[in-house]
């Protein structure tokens, strides 16, 4: 393309802002990230695929739409199939509709949540988790 | 993993992949540009812009055009894509 096609081209591009379906992309790209042992920074991510944290970041928030290529990079760069970003998707899913955070992904992100998970998974029986689970739920009552 | 350095706008092997796949599925189902132009809300020339590769596909879009084509996300990428 010549530098003139460009620049007009440019100029008519209107910005397409984000869709519910780039939110949902940016919560699994942050879940993905921070349950890789060891966890992977928003720097280093950037930094293998040759963009800066802040765009990370932009991305986990769902500021920005991310591209398939991107999106093939960072799957690649956290080891992850591209199916990933695109499961726990509800199946009926229109693009501006408001999706429901899954429960997981909701943990995942609260303070404290990845420890809690990480620690809950390595319990040695069912009697632990349960003691866990008993525990979480005394004090939600206490409230 | 390098750290190739890109052009944000630029298209990549895995849009042009991307295009190609999506060509043949359309073609398989009998639509024309147009009327896969139509499901999407966009223009024909979009349609063909995404089948050349000229065009990035965000991952959105990409959504969209599998549900218009009726194929999983996985026959898009039926090859193991390395970008």
């Amino acid at each position: 393309l010549s530098k003139n096609k460009k620049a007009k081209r440019a100029a008519k591009r209107t910005v397409r802002s984000p869709t519910s379906l780039d939110r949902h992309f940016g919560e699994r790209l942050r879940v993905r990230r921070l349950m890789m042992v060891p966890k992977v920074s928003q720097k280093e991510l950037g930094e293998a695929l040759g963009v800066t944290f802040q765009q990370i970041q932009k991305y986990e928030l769902g500021a920005n739409r991310i591209s398939t290529a991107t999106l093939v990079r960072i799957a690649a760069a956290l080891k992850v199939d591209v199916q990933y970003f695109f499961d726990e998707l509800p199946t009926n899913l229109k693009k501006n509709k408001e999706i429901k955070t899954p429960a997981l992904v909701e943990m995942s992100l609260a303070t404290h949540g990845p420890r809690l998970i990480k620690a809950f998974l390595n319990l040695k029986n069912d009697k632990l988790r349960e003691a866990v689970a008993d525990l979480a739920t005394a004090l939600e009552r206490a409230g | 993993m390098k750290g190739l350095k890109k052009r944000p706008r630029m298209t990549t092997a895995v849009d042009i992949y991307i295009g190609a796949r999506m060509r043949d599925r359309r073609l398989a189902l009998g639509l024309t540009q147009e009327a896969l132009g139509q499901k999407l809300g966009v223009s024909y020339q979009q349609v063909q812009k995404y089948e050349n590769g000229s065009n990035r596909v965000s991952a959105a879009r990409l959504f969209e055009i599998c549900e218009a084509l009726d194929v999983s996300l996985a026959s898009m990428f039926e090859r193991k894509l390395r970008a």
